[in-house]
């Protein structure tokens, strides 16, 4: 579902003709509801329009995308007058002072910023000064695509430039633009939504048997492997000896264990030869039935290992082993020497 | 290149920002009080660079050369980095600057007379130790030399002082502004190299490798001291395969004794950054690659890992006849 929010029922006018909707209750505000979306009436400014849209998204917790349609004004004349823009970032500045947290919508072909202000920007000395943080203000988008953030669903911002900020009767020009802007909106909306999105699916191999955690795994390992080479098949990934190894193994969660440790070492050989080397050199260990502790990231050489005795003599096989331990090997292969 | 200037207005009126505007003719200027008061005040983000680029100009304020960390240079002598410019023109995936800066907008600095003062200042401090200086630690430092125009107040200074070294790093193969300054024996022109594949993959925007070349064979035929920052070097596929064919091309572009250094370095990211680069560069290969938290907090191959190519690349350049004491690892902790 996306919830449309609009500043004012004037804005909103277009989009509550064309389309069906039913009020819908959440505490005081006015929100409806059709079959794809909610349509909320925010009210003016940035705290009533963060309040009722994180009200309605906290209530109603179907919501994927936040738009705010509306008008908005221009600090500086490199924007068309009477024209719909997709918004990229927004940015905000309360009371004569920038906020930092700045926020981008899910329009990746948008390139035109606004700035929401704390208050009607009704002074040319003003409009000057905001204008190096974006070419278009207004007093709501912010807020709205804060309290999306904090919801964690996207934002869409699409705003039609009514006016030029800085303008003492702005008021009054949005008023008589209200039924224009918003069927400029409608246009741009219905436009922008109709556009058909690709996604791309991985499929897992058929004859194996996936835990869900090996699903996800098998899912991030091709994913990794195909910023290397795409256009593969998971198969393609593997080098011919691999593939056999597979291919003769009949139980299907072995199989599986191959294909992920293949896939692994095709990823990165580098950190498989380690293991593999690292497990030869404490092989003395391993066989008496020894544990091995390294340090997690091999940033150090630290290592710990335990035994299990039961006997006086496990204590010699234990000395033994230790013994057969090659130290400067292990430290020489910790220090990158091969 | 730029969608709008920004400069402040006390120094509006020096030559130095009118010569610097000149360059800039079609560009929408306005004037502001201090390029603090917006650039860096609001997060914009890094990738907004590639449809609207400001440029702000302005006076630094504060320290203006800072010590350099460990390992950053030579082993000899002292190291400071200079800032006379915040961001740069390019786009390396795994660059710092996209997690540094809150802004992919760039500031250059007009007051080069106050870091040559700062210079001068601590050639006194330290009256027995040779003194490095480099740029390009915030920016390309001969990306856009050619409209800044500040290297000759450097070359003036540098040949006064030769206990004072100057390094200028660089991505670019933009030698225009050296073109008219003779070589001297303490000013070094390093290019950071990588192999042509992995500069493709990751340093969008950059000189090409032949390009770069070119750069070195010319300056190098000047008479110009040159250095090599095999930095960062980026496992991949063939990555010695790739290095090795590097070190031919750039054998058979520059004569070794006039190397002056070279320097090897495996990519390394604080966290911001590698944040940054998953959210910049999703589709990145450099997400193909498993990095560990190293000793020092930063993202990393683990050490095994690092050491090893380092040692191989190093042996690398042995083989290709680089002198030992020309070659340091840098930014490693040994």
């Amino acid at each position: 579902m996306k919830l449309l929010c609009f500043a004012h029922r004037g804005e909103a006018l277009a989009f509550l003709k064309n389309w069906e909707w039913s009020p819908l209750s959440v505490g005081n505000l006015e929100i409806y509801q059709n079959e794809t979306a909610y349509l909320l009436i925010t009210g003016e400014g940035m705290f009533e329009a963060m309040n009722a849209v994180s009200t309605v998204l906290g209530h109603q917790s179907d919501i994927k995308t936040v738009y705010n349609l509306g008008v908005c004004g221009r600090l500086n004349d490199s924007l068309a007058l009477d024209q719909v823009y997709s918004i990229r970032t927004v940015y905000a500045n309360q009371n004569h002072e920038p906020l930092f947290k700045s926020f981008t919508s899910a329009d990746k072909k948008s390139t035109h910023d606004l700035l929401t202000y704390s208050e009607r920007v009704t002074d040319e000395k003003l409009a000057k000064k905001l204008s190096p943080f974006a070419p278009l203000v207004d007093r709501e988008l912010w807020s709205i695509a804060y309290a999306a953030h904090k919801a964690g669903v996207n934002f869409i911002g699409l705003k039609y430039i009514s006016d030029n900020a800085g303008n003492l009767a702005v008021c009054e020009l949005v008023k008589e633009k209200a039924q224009v802007a918003s069927e400029a909106l409608l246009d741009f909306y219905l436009l922008q939504t109709l556009t058909p999105h690709a996604s791309k699916k991985r499929t897992l191999p058929e004859g194996f048997y996936f835990t869900y955690q090996q699903k996800i795994q098998f899912t991030q390992l091709i994913k990794k492997l195909e910023l290397r080479s795409p256009h593969k098949n998971w198969n393609e990934y593997l080098s011919q000896n691999q593939l056999q190894k597979i291919e003769h193994e009949k139980n299907a969660k072995k199989k599986t264990a191959l294909v992920l440790n293949a896939l692994s070492e095709a990823l990165n050989p580098e950190k498989m030869q380690l293991q593999e080397k690292t497990e030869k050199i404490f092989n003395p260990i391993l066989q008496l039935g020894g544990k091995v502790l390294l340090d997690k990231n091999l940033e150090t050489s630290h290592f710990e290992i335990s035994f299990p005795v039961t006997k006086k003599e496990d204590l010699i096989f234990i000395k033994r082993s230790l013994d057969l331990l090659d130290y400067e090997k292990y430290e020489r292969l910790m220090n990158g020497e091969t | 290149m730029f969608e709008k200037i920004f400069v402040e207005s006390d120094i509006l009126a020096l030559p130095f920002t009118q010569n610097l505007l000149s360059k800039f003719a079609k560009t929408p200027i306005e004037t502001i009080d201090k390029v603090e008061n917006y650039w860096g005040r609001v997060k914009k983000p890094y990738l907004q660079k590639r449809e609207t680029l400001n440029l702000y100009i302005g006076k630094k304020l504060g320290n203006l050369i800072k010590k350099a960390p460990q390992a950053y240079g030579t082993q000899n002598g002292l190291h400071y980095y200079f800032i006379h410019a915040y961001n740069c023109i390019y786009e390396c995936q795994y660059c710092y600057l996209q997690g540094y800066f809150q802004t992919p907008d760039i500031v250059l600095f007009v007051n080069h007379d106050e870091i040559i003062a700062q210079m001068k200042n601590l050639l006194i401090e330290n009256p027995n130790e040779d003194i490095w200086f480099h740029a390009g630690e915030y920016s390309d430092s001969l990306a856009l030399s050619h409209i800044t125009e500040e290297l000759p107040l450097y070359w003036k200074f540098f040949k006064e002082h030769p206990r004072a070294k100057l390094e200028l790093r660089t991505k670019s193969a933009n030698i225009k502004a050296l073109s008219n300054l003779a070589p001297l024996s303490n000013i070094f022109v390093s290019f950071s190299l990588s192999p042509e594949q992995e500069i493709k993959d990751y340093d969008l925007k950059t000189a090409g490798l032949k390009a770069r070349l070119n750069a070195i064979s010319t300056l190098a035929q000047a008479g110009h001291q040159i250095g090599i920052h095999l930095d960062p070097i980026i496992l991949g596929d063939n990555t010695l395969l790739h290095y090795e064919k590097l070190l031919e091309q750039l054998k058979s572009t520059l004569d070794w004794n006039q190397l002056a250094y070279i320097s090897l370095g495996v990519v390394r990211f604080t966290k911001d950054v590698y944040r940054e680069i998953e959210h910049n560069y999703p589709d990145s290969k450099l997400h193909a690659q498993e990095f560990i938290t190293s000793f020092d907090g930063k993202v990393r191959y683990p050490k095994p890992i690092r050491m090893k190519v380092l040692k191989q690349i190093q042996g690398l350049c042995l083989a290709a006849g680089i002198a030992a004491e020309k070659i340091y690892l840098c930014m490693e902790d040994n």
